[in-house]
């Protein structure tokens, strides 16, 4: 049987495969390229561990047990890659920035930063239960009870401020919530540390 | 690599497949609404919604399946 038919025949996923393999192998030259977050970098933290998971860089990348580097020392300019990684992951919040927004549309970006935030935690929840050798690709149940607190606040507060889009203090309490969701997706234990 | 790994992978990519064309869809919408300034059509505002209700269901089913 040919390959290609093959993997077609895989159910489910088939079709899709060779996709996959082409973002798993350009997050994978990517992964080589990015220096490691530095502490409170909470959003390029999470770009970092979303590329190498992506990327197959667990813990046998050069890159992927380096700290950051020592404070003090020269930095070299960032590679390419990075450049199109940061401006790609913050332009929409650049040009939300500049582009004076109306209430409406700033709560659809909300709601939209809360679905990818839920998005990245259903992946984590859905992963089996750690049992201390099926890591790193396992959830722990204390990270998931977090994780479905935290959502279940920022998914009330965000229906609230909805409700209320005049009103600048539920669109505040609505964003830290959802702020908050975010820092705890972005440091989740996905590469097995 | 152990079964179970593979699994998991597995099953990361299918969920992946799942839930990806919704929240790209939401989120390619609340950068066109970024981008104009506008605010949102009642289509629009329903899409993402939607994205969000799917997303939010989702979240709660797989921890109420953990559990």
């Amino acid at each position: 049987m040919d390959i290609l038919t093959m993997i077609q025949a895989v159910p489910g996923v088939g079709p899709f495969l060779p996709y996959v393999l082409v973002v798993f192998g350009i997050c994978a030259i990517i992964a080589a390229q990015l220096p490691p977050p530095a502490h409170g970098s909470a959003v390029y933290g999470l770009l970092y561990r979303v590329v190498n998971v992506l990327g197959q860089n667990y813990n046998q990348a050069r890159n992927a047990a380096a700290g950051p580097p020592p404070s003090g020392t020269t930095t070299t300019a960032p590679p390419a890659a990075v450049v199109v990684l940061l401006v790609a992951a913050t332009l929409p919040f650049v040009l939300s920035a500049c582009s004076g927004n109306s209430a409406a549309s700033d709560m659809a970006t909300l709601e939209a930063t809360l679905t990818a935030a839920e998005s990245v935690a259903t992946v984590y929840v859905e992963l089996p239960l750690c049992t201390g050798t099926n890591a790193p690709l396992c959830s722990d149940s204390a990270v998931t009870a977090q994780i479905k607190a935290a959502d279940m606040q920022a998914y009330t507060l965000v229906k609230t401020a909805e409700q209320a889009v005049d009103d600048p203090s539920a669109l505040s309490a609505a964003q830290a919530a959802v702020t908050a969701l975010a820092v705890l997706t972005a440091t989740l234990p996905t590469q097995g540390n | 690599m152990p079964i179970a790994i593979i699994t998991a992978l597995i099953e990361l990519i299918q969920t992946g497949i799942t839930i990806a064309p919704q929240i790209i869809a939401a989120a390619q919408t609340a950068v066109s609404l970024i981008e104009s300034g506008a605010a949102p059509t009642p289509a629009q505002q329903a899409q993402i919604d939607a994205a969000l209700n799917v997303a939010h269901a989702g979240l709660q089913v797989a921890s109420a399946a953990s559990a």
